[in-house]
């Protein structure tokens, strides 16, 4: 038997609904009794029927809400039975009201309970209470229900928010201006390096869609992506940048999440090399042991100020961490000498 | 008239040479004098060739854009290139400044020289002092680069220096002239001490709970008092309770 929720707070808007709903019902039992028993419909038989429905019903709803709000009874077994006392005491107390009113008002009438008035008055009692209290459940079943739903939305939302947030991070418009204008002047006289450097643009563009999409990817496939990415810049910066990549046959095929290495490369480049004028390189390695994976980044850049913003790039990478590997993987910082930063992830490894 | 020269400055190569190309196009008789790499240069250059216009990319090592254009304003007019920048752009517009976005279009830097041609066609015309309107925006762009509070801590670990972001640091201790930096995986000495810190950090993130402790507020788990009405405090990632000395508990009246 299930636990009927009732409202913890009793209103008089509350109250009224209540009193019209079962006045209506009553209404409906009024008339469906009257068609079935009466062979001749006066006014007089109408208003009886009515009158005796009616305080059925009223006595038994007000009398159920009022012990519920009082007795505020929270277990299903107690719920069953003060519905079962309310129900009998309701429809005895109606029974009696409707006999003295009717007695009153229509002198013909015998004056006494019948029995199986009371007896049928119980009956539908019970039907019409537990009906609401189905009734009820349901709605608030239904309530629920579009609340997971409203709730599954809003995390959906959420993860695509994230996914957009990834995006953006790889096509960052400055990057993408820059190297637009860069392809623009190119074409017109040197166009075989204009070329080169739309195919480069377009196959970043394409592999880190790709690749940002995926739960993981391989080491090997992370790397092409930069290399492309950082041979744009070659091109942008002439002689400006140079870099080496240090990738060894072992750890090529490792698996790892996707933007975890070129929003780092991103970092060197925009933080570390191109504000400064001479340029200068970038170096990125990754080495394999004992189940731990380490991937550096390092440029000989304008390296990092005590005071300068830690980035939201970075916090992404060890959140991303941090949920993918809990304690067992980082991102940490060292200075290069003479000057640069180093960048260091470390994660697990099968 | 005499011939009018102009000074380009963009670090990328290729930019330069595209521009240089589009203005022989759009305007013969303009005078490439020189181009610059970066900001240091392109002040340098300014300085032995005094041209009539400075195109100034905003990005540039050495010296920003609006940097080298801070100094210059007032005697030669300024055309700015800018590849992205909403407050750059916004400010331009709302400015009257004269702007150029890359990747530059012939017809928008054709209409940015007409532009040009009729200020300077107006002799008794000066060239407006930008300084105060270009130190503004400088802060505006650099707001998101830089921070008036520490962010990064410094500190020997074996053969290199490593960098510990402030956020990361639960508490920082004084130990005699050196003070214990200590993370959640990681303790270190660094030689600044504990006022110093203190001076430098962000007060609303770190609070000096004793006169040689300061603690990350957002590490804090749990607040407790004693009988005796001392607080103490146990921090997320750290075993042990740490004392609130009594001049500091006003801190914690108020939670």
């Amino acid at each position: 038997m299930p636990v009927y929720e009732y409202r913890r707070k009793l209103t008089l808007g509350h109250l009224l609904k209540d009193i019209l709903y079962t006045s209506l019902c009553s209404l409906v039992i009024a008339v469906v009794f009257m068609l079935v028993t009466s062979v001749e419909v006066t006014l007089k038989i109408y208003l009886e029927y009515f009158l005796i429905a009616q305080c059925i019903g009223l006595s038994i709803s007000i009398l159920c809400t009022f012990a519920f709000h009082i007795l505020k009874p929270d277990k299903a077994a107690s719920q069953l039975i003060l519905v079962t006392v309310c129900v009998i005491l309701g429809a005895l107390a109606g029974s009696f009201l409707a006999s003295r009113l009717i007695h009153h008002k229509f002198v013909n009438f015998q004056g006494q309970v019948p029995l199986q008035m009371v007896f049928v008055a119980i009956i539908l009692g019970f039907v019409i209470s537990f009906g609401f209290v189905l009734f009820e459940k349901y709605t608030r079943f239904k309530l629920s229900a579009n609340e997971e739903k409203l709730k599954r939305i809003l995390l959906e939302k959420e993860k695509l928010n994230a996914d957009l947030k990834l995006l953006q991070a790889q096509v960052e418009p400055h990057f993408l201006f820059n190297t637009l204008s860069n392809i623009l002047s190119l074409l017109e006289h040197e166009p075989e390096t204009g070329r080169q450097m739309l195919e480069n643009l377009t196959q970043y563009l394409r592999t880190s869609l790709i690749q940002s999409r995926k739960p993981v990817n391989r080491l090997a496939d992370e790397i092409d992506m930069i290399q492309t990415y950082l041979d744009i810049y070659k091109i942008r910066m002439g002689k400006r940048l140079a870099y080496t990549l240090d990738i060894p046959e072992n750890v090529r095929n490792l698996e790892i999440p996707p933007m975890i290495l070129q929003p780092l490369v991103e970092n060197a480049l925009k933080h570390g090399l191109e504000p400064k004028i001479e340029g200068g390189e970038i170096r990125i390695s990754a080495c394999r042991k004992e189940g731990l994976l380490t991937l550096e980044v390092s440029d000989t850049g304008m390296g990092i100020k005590e005071k300068s913003a830690t980035g939201v790039g970075t916090g992404n990478i060890r959140k991303r961490l941090a949920s993918l590997f809990g304690g067992r993987a980082s991102l940490s910082f060292e200075d290069m000498t003479p000057s640069g930063l180093k960048a260091i992830v470390e994660m697990p490894c099968e | 008239m005499n011939e009018i020269t102009a000074l380009i400055a963009d670090d990328e190569p290729e930019l330069r040479r595209h521009l240089v190309r589009l203005l022989n196009q759009l305007w013969p008789e303009l005078a490439i004098a020189g181009e610059a790499d970066n900001g240091p240069a392109a002040l340098d250059l300014f300085h032995t060739l005094s041209p009539d216009i400075v195109f100034l990319d905003i990005n540039m090592p050495g010296l920003s854009g609006l940097e080298v254009a801070k100094q210059i304003s007032r005697k030669c007019t300024i055309v700015f290139i800018t590849a992205y920048d909403q407050y750059a752009v916004e400010a331009f517009e709302s400015e009257a400044l004269d702007y150029i976005l890359k990747p530059v279009q012939k017809d928008r830097l054709a209409a940015s020289l007409e532009r040009c041609k009729k200020r300077m066609a107006a002799p008794a015309q000066e060239n407006r002092d930008l300084g105060p309107l270009l130190q503004l925006l400088e802060k505006k762009l650099a707001r998101n680069k830089t921070s008036p509070f520490l962010q990064w801590i410094r500190a020997q670990h074996r053969d290199t220096i490593r960098l510990i972001r402030v956020e990361d640091v639960l508490l920082f201790k004084a130990e005699d002239k050196y003070t214990l930096v200590i993370t959640a995986h990681t303790e270190s000495l660094i030689r600044k001490t504990i006022k110093e810190l203190e001076e430098e950090l962000d007060p609303d993130k770190f609070w000096k709970i004793h006169r040689g402790t300061l603690v990350n507020v957002s590490s804090i788990q749990k607040v407790s008092r004693f009988v005796t009405g001392r607080y103490v405090i146990r921090l997320d990632g750290y075993d042990d309770p740490l004392m609130v000395s009594r001049s500091f508990s006003h801190l914690f009246r108020q939670m």
